[in-house]
C-alpha cells in the first residue's frame, strides 16, 4: 500500500514537472501599430454583375511605428522578407441574419501583383518589388451573382477595423506583424455594398 | 507473459537477496543520467554520500548543448536555452531496505543559459528589430522524489522526478526547472 502511494506520488510529480508556465508562446514574434491605409479598397457600394472589388496595397519597406522615432524598416527586420501576407473574407447575404462566405476558384480572382488564393477567406501576399523597395498587392474579387455583400479582415485576428499583415520568412528570422487601420469600415469591421 | 511474470519475480528476488548491511558499507556513489543524455544530449553525472541515519547528500552537475533545444530557441519557440546547473541536494530514504528504496530530496540549483530578446536599433533615421542574445544565472529551489535498487551491491539503478522555481531572475530564466532522470551508477 505504501508502495502504491509512493508510486503515485512521483506519477504526480512527473505530471506536475511536465507543465511550465514561462517558455510557452512565440518570441520571434514582432507585433507593432504602422500607419493606416496599408490595405485599400474603392468604397463603391454599387457594383455590377462581373464586377471585380479590388483590393490594393503598396507600401514601402520604411514604415513608421506608432509611439517610435524613425522609420523601422520592416525588410530588413524581416530578414528580407518577400512576401507579408493578410486574409480577408467576402460574405453575401442569405437572410435577414446569415450571411454566407463567397467561394470562387483561384482562377477566377484578377491576380495583377503579389498572389492571392481563396477559401474560407482570402488570403492575399503582398510581393515585396526591390525596384521600387514597396510590397504591392492588387487582386480582384469576381462579383458573379446579385445580393447584399460585405467585406472584412477579421477572419485571422482579433481586431475589427485593423488589416493584420504578417511576415512570411525563415524560421529564425524575426515574423513581424503589422497593424494598420482600414478605411471605409464601419464600427463592427465591415464595409457594405450591393451587386445589382 | 507467464514468463515474464516468472522473470521479474526472479529479478526482485535476486536485487533483494543481497546482502543489505554490503551496500550500506559502502558510503560513495556516482552517476550519469542515462535518459537525459539520450534525449536531449545533456550530460548529468552525480556524486552521492551516503550516512548511517537514512540521510545522503550529493551535488548533481548537468551541462546541456541539445541541437533541438537550441533549434527551438533560434526560432522563438522558447525564449531561453538552459546550458548548465549545479544541483546540491539533500535525500532521505522514505523505504527501510537498502537494496531498494524511494527516497525524497530537497535542492537548490545553480542554472544558467542563454537568453534571447527582441530590441529596436535606430541608426541614422531609419531602425529595424533584431534579436539580442544575452546569459541568465539563476538559484531555484526544489523537490525530487525517486526510487533506487542495487544489482551485484555496486550497480545502481536511479528513477527521478522532481521540480524547482528559480527565485531572482525570472524575467529572464525559465520560471521551473527539472530534475528527471534515469541514472546508472556505481557504489564504493
Amino acid at each position: 500500500m505504501k508502495k502504491i502511494s509512493y508510486l503515485a506520488i512521483l506519477f504526480s510529480a512527473i505530471l506536475f514537472s511536465s507543465c511550465d508556465t514561462n517558455d510557452d508562446g512565440f518570441y520571434n514574434n514582432k507585433i507593432i501599430d504602422v500607419n493606416p491605409g496599408l490595405v485599400t479598397f474603392n468604397n463603391t457600394t454599387n457594383y455590377s454583375i462581373g464586377d471585380y472589388l479590388v483590393l490594393d496595397a503598396d507600401f514601402s519597406r520604411y514604415q513608421t511605428e506608432f509611439g517610435q522615432t524613425g522609420l523601422l524598416d520592416i525588410y530588413k527586420t524581416t530578414g528580407n522578407a518577400e512576401f507579408f501576407a493578410f486574409s480577408y473574407v467576402i460574405e453575401r447575404k442569405i437572410n435577414a441574419t446569415e450571411w454566407e462566405t463567397i467561394f470562387v476558384d483561384d482562377s477566377q480572382l484578377q491576380i495583377n501583383k503579389g498572389n492571392a488564393s481563396n477559401g474560407a477567406y482570402v488570403y492575399g501576399l503582398c510581393k515585396y518589388n526591390s525596384t521600387d523597395e514597396t510590397y504591392e498587392y492588387n487582386v480582384g474579387f469576381p462579383l458573379l451573382s446579385t445580393g447584399n455583400y460585405r467585406l472584412s479582415f477579421g477572419y485571422n485576428s482579433d481586431s475589427t477595423k485593423n488589416v493584420e499583415l504578417r511576415s512570411l520568412n525563415k524560421p529564425k528570422d524575426i515574423k513581424l506583424n503589422l497593424n494598420s487601420a482600414v478605411a471605409n469600415l464601419d464600427n463592427s469591421g465591415y464595409f457594405y455594398f450591393n451587386v445589382n | 507473459m507467464k514468463k515474464i511474470l516468472i522473470a521479474l519475480l526472479l529479478f526482485s528476488g535476486i536485487v533483494n537477496a543481497q546482502n543489505e548491511s554490503a551496500i550500506s558499507n559502502k558510503k560513495n556513489e556516482f552517476r550519469v543520467d542515462v535518459l537525459s543524455a539520450i534525449l536531449s544530449s545533456k550530460i548529468s553525472i552525480s556524486y552521492e554520500r551516503f550516512f548511517a541515519n537514512d540521510f545522503s547528500v550529493g551535488l548533481n552537475v548537468n551541462y546541456s548543448d541539445s541541437k533541438k533545444l537550441t533549434e527551438d530557441f533560434e526560432e522563438g519557440y522558447t525564449n531561453n536555452l538552459a546550458k548548465y546547473e549545479v544541483n546540491p541536494y539533500v535525500r532521505y530514504a522514505l523505504s527501510k531496505g537498502k537494496t531498494n528504496y524511494y527516497f525524497a530530496e530537497i535542492f537548490t540549483s545553480f542554472n544558467g543559459g542563454d537568453f534571447k530578446e527582441i530590441i529596436r536599433e535606430e541608426n541614422n533615421g531609419t531602425a529595424i528589430y533584431t534579436t539580442k542574445i544575452s546569459t541568465y544565472s539563476d538559484i531555484a529551489a526544489g523537490g525530487s522524489l525517486g526510487y533506487k535498487m542495487y544489482f551485484k551491491e555496486s550497480i545502481a539503478l536511479e528513477l527521478l522526478v522532481g521540480f524547482g522555481y528559480n527565485l531572482l531572475n525570472t524575467d529572464k530564466s525559465p520560471d521551473k526547472i527539472t530534475r528527471v532522470g534515469i541514472n546508472l551508477g556505481y557504489r564504493f
